[in-house]
């Protein structure tokens, strides 16, 4: 994008005066902000700044901190400008500045977000200046505007110089701070100084270093004799402890020796009473006899084993026949406790065998006498069978009959209601002459009478005879029977119990049997173990017995033997200490060395640690004085290259005054040449025709020669130029001097074509005002023109000139909330007209 | 700073070259001292003074 660029529209939020968020529409040609002081005019024109570089000049100046750009009740800024350019493309640029955070810039190109490289630069370019630059050339304050118009000729030069980019240099050159290196140089040939005062002089060096060298080689030497003393003790270390081996054992063969002769006194004493022959040949005949009855009794024990290898021992070896009748005697004896305890136990077995089968015989008795009773039972129940017959044929015999009994018994009721159906019909007859039959319902009268009453006789008789005799024979049988049936089933019960208990007997009598073997075995057993028992115990005792006689001969015949032995043993004792030659004094003089060699050693690193010392003292005092030398000698390369900086700092600065005086022709011609095109172009009275500009060298209040811009008109009368303070009204000067400010717009080539004009005409008169509209109109300006001010006649002299051209805000104090923004209505006067 | 500078940059540039024809050092360094100037002010100045001599430090220790 590189076209010209106009503001849009402006968003503020927490930017100064303003608290609450703002937007305000920029106009194409001017917008003014009106406002009385401290309104907020000023903080849109300085939030413009804010928002195109992300800071305003007074910040850079050091006038103000940035954290004084926010709103005192806010922790946020947010300032927000919208941009077009001739060709219609629009910017976005959006600053966030948080309290203590640094400011966020965002960047929109027509709506899109800017992501190809920096932002800050890329606004930059696209507006063609930077801060500093829109400082001098954009934004024009009102004491510049003030200095030029009514100013001294001093404070017209320094506005002047500040429009033309001059005063930076002058800025530059009071800022190039030469005392700062002054103070630095001073401070290090303070430090050089000091530094040289602790140099030490040349042969006090020399000294120590001849005493170091002579500690360095007093050192080698002790080392040089510690290690020969070294060689020697570790030779003589090995030499003792080979020694102290032989004396070690020398001392073991004396303390051998000692004792084999204490033994061997105690072992002849102890022998003096040595066993007699005969007594060994008894003791070897009762082995031999001792042998063959251990076979013997380990035979019938059946352990095999044993016996095995006591057959192999020969009889004369009594010396492995004693372990071995030992051992057997101690397995005899084992067995012998075992035997006890199965005699034991088969003993109380046989005695509660005993007491069972006495218990038997007793319950055998006793059956005997309750089976006498049930046998006659039983003879009776065997003549009621074969005169009744079984149970079974009772009880269908008194079934038979009971059901004939039943029968009768029916046909005696069905007679005696017959007999009554009779006797009523007979009677009816009778006393009524007539009557129906109960049963066929036939009438019957006195005709039927007689036959009626031979029946009734006929059915008395059969009643008193046949059927009254059958029934009473019946139930007398049936009594019988049923009394034979109850005795034959108590007999069965009885007969029952019987044979039961016969077989109870029969059991009991076969337990008693096995029983009584039982009791018999065991006590066959108790027997043959009893019989064991009494040899083993024979000859356990008879062993031990013997044993005890064999044991102190074959002691004797022990010590005997150890006896040889340490005889022998003190023969080689003898011979060893003779082989082994030591000799105690060799081994002391060897200690006798060593110790010497050892007191040399301490007294030697004593001296050693001394002389360490004192060189490590030396070393030290020698290393800082070449510490001391060193920093000696960097300081003073630090001190040439200081002056060498102080030098060309100084050459800088002066060159910029020299560069100060040069810029100044080179810029007052071109921008004198400019303004008078544009002077000739605004100021259409014939009484000036031309701008000039003249530099001057004063001495200032303050005694400094300083160069004075004095302004020069040409008079057309006349064509002399005059001064333009002496000569020229207010308003002339106005018109001039906004011809030098516009030139130097018009001479920048920035992209930007806006102009913010801070109280352009502060404290000017009627005259001056007009002066000042009527040139704005005439001139061909094409920058957008943005105008703070309190001057309401200004305003309206702006409207009468641009019509409806023009927006104009008014700003009101609105407390905390900051000031209430309001765009006035224009009526375009000129259009009305 | 704009990469493309104001003609009064560009004078002033001139002006220092023309200044300093036989010092180019000089001149390179009053080139720096304006431009820093002009992008930092005064503070970004006397910064860039006290590095310099920060400089002058550290380049004779890292010598010696």
């Amino acid at each position: 994008m590189k076209e010209g660029l106009k503001l849009e529209s402006i968003k503020i939020e927490g930017f100064r005066a303003f608290n609450s968020p703002r937007e305000l529409k920029f106009g194409d040609k001017v917008t003014v902000f009106l406002g009385p002081v401290g309104s907020g005019k000023t903080s849109l024109l300085k939030a413009i700044e804010f928002c195109l570089f992300g800071n305003v000049s007074e910040v850079v100046e050091r006038a103000i901190k940035q954290e004084d750009l926010i709103n005192d009740f806010r922790d946020r800024v947010l300032v927000s400008l919208k941009l077009v350019g001739e060709e219609g493309n629009k910017v976005e640029v959006t600053r966030i500045k948080e309290r203590g955070k640094r400011t966020k810039l965002r960047l929109y190109i027509n709506g899109k977000p800017f992501d190809k490289g920096d932002p800050e630069e890329f606004i930059k370019d696209l507006l063609g200046l930077n801060l500093m630059e829109f400082a001098r050339g954009v934004y024009v304050k009102w004491d510049v505007l003030r200095d030029l118009i009514i100013g001294s000729p001093s404070s017209r030069s320094k506005a002047l110089d500040k429009l033309f980019g001059i005063e930076v240099l002058e800025e530059i050159y009071s800022a190039i701070s030469l005392k700062t290196i002054e103070r630095k140089l001073k401070e290090k040939e303070d430090e050089v100084n000091m530094l040289l005062k602790q140099v030490l002089p040349d042969d006090k060096i020399g000294d120590l270093k001849l005493e170091r060298d002579e500690a360095i080689k007093k050192i080698e030497n002790i080392k040089t004799r510690l290690s020969e003393i070294h060689s020697e003790i570790e030779s003589l270390s090995k030499k003792l402890v080979e020694m102290q081996a032989l004396q070690d054992k020398y001392n073991q063969l004396i303390q051998e020796r000692a004792f084999l002769q204490a033994r061997e006194e105690s072992l002849s004493k102890s022998l003096q009473s040595i066993p007699s022959p005969g007594d060994i040949i008894e003791i070897s005949y009762l082995l031999r006899e001792l042998k063959k009855e251990a076979i013997k009794l380990l035979s019938a024990l059946i352990v095999g084993r044993e016996v095995e290898s006591l057959k192999k021992i020969p009889e004369t070896d009594v010396r492995k026949l004693i372990p071995a009748l030992k051992n057997t005697v101690k397995i005899l004896e084992t067995r012998l406790e075992d035997l006890e305890k199965e005699i034991t136990k088969i003993s109380n077995e046989v005695i509660t065998y005993q007491n069972i089968l006495r218990r038997i015989h007793e319950n055998i008795g006793s059956l005997t006498e309750r089976l006498e009773p049930l046998r006659t039972y039983r003879d009776e129940l065997f003549f009621l069978n074969e005169k009744y017959g079984s149970l079974r044929e009772i009880d269908n015999s008194l079934h038979e009959m009971k059901l004939e009994l039943s029968e009768l018994q029916v046909l005696r009721r069905e007679k005696r209601e017959a007999l009554n159906l009779l006797k009523a019909t007979i009677r009816k007859i009778r006393e009524k002459g007539e009557t129906r039959c109960p049963i066929c319902g036939r009438v019957l009268n006195t005709q039927h009478l007689k036959e009626l009453e031979t029946l009734l006789d006929n059915l008395l008789k059969e009643k008193g005879d046949i059927l009254i005799k059958r029934v009473s024979e019946l139930e007398s049988r049936i009594n019988e029977l049923q009394k034979i049936r109850d005795r034959i089933v108590f007999l069965e019960e009885k007969i029952g119990d019987l044979s039961g208990l016969e077989h109870e007997l029969k059991e009991l009598k076969e337990e008693a049997k096995r029983i009584g073997n039982l009791a018999t075995r065991g006590e066959e057993l108790l027997k043959e173990l009893q019989t064991k028992r009494n040899q083993i115990s024979s000859f356990t005792k008879k062993a031990r017995r013997i044993m005890e006689r064999i044991e102190p001969l074959l002691a004797a015949q022990d010590r005997k033997k150890e006896l040889e032995n340490i005889r022998k043993r003190l023969k080689e004792v003898e011979a060893e200490l003779e082989e082994l030659g030591y000799n105690p004094r060799l081994i002391d003089e060897v200690r006798n060395r060593l110790s010497e060699l050892r007191v040399e050693m301490a007294s030697l690193n004593t001296a050693k640690k001394y002389i360490e010392r004192r060189l490590n003292e030396l070393e030290t005092i020698l290393a800082r004085h070449e510490k001391i030398l060193g920093i000696v000698d960097s300081e003073e390369k630090r001190i040439r290259t200081y002056k060498q900086l102080y030098e060309k700092m100084r050459l800088v600065r002066y060159s910029f005054r020299a560069i100060q005086s040069e810029l100044r022709k080179r810029v007052l011609q071109r921008v004198v040449k400019k303004a008078n095109e544009i002077f000739k172009q605004i100021y259409v009275y014939p009484d000036y025709a031309e701008i000039n500009v003249k530099v001057v060298r004063r001495v200032s209040e303050e005694g400094a020669i300083r160069s004075i811009y004095e302004i020069f008109v040409k008079r057309s009368v006349d064509e002399s130029w005059v001064p333009m303070d002496t000569r020229l009204s207010d308003g002339q000067k106005t018109i001039i001097a906004f011809s030098m400010i516009l030139s130097l717009r018009e001479l920048s080539p920035c992209r930007l074509k806006v102009l913010l004009l801070d109280e352009p005409l502060l404290n000017v008169d009627e005259e001056c005002r007009k002066a000042w509209v009527n040139m704005l109109g005439k001139s061909n300006m094409n920058f957008q023109l943005i105008v703070s001010t309190q001057d309401r006649r200004l305003v309206e002299e702006l409207i009468k000139e641009y019509g409806s051209d023009i927006v104009v805000y008014e700003l009101k104090h609105n407390g905390i909330e900051g000031p209430i923004v309001v765009q006035r209505k224009i009526v375009d006067s000129n259009n009305s007209r | 700073m704009s990469k493309k500078l104001d003609p009064i940059t560009q004078d002033i540039m001139k002006i220092i070259e023309e200044y300093f024809k036989d010092r180019k050092d000089l001149g390179e360094l009053a080139k720096k001292i304006y431009l820093i100037y002009l992008e930092k002010g005064r503070r970004g100045l006397e910064d860039y003074i006290k590095e310099v001599m920060e400089n002058v430090e550290q380049d004779i220790e890292g010598r010696t």
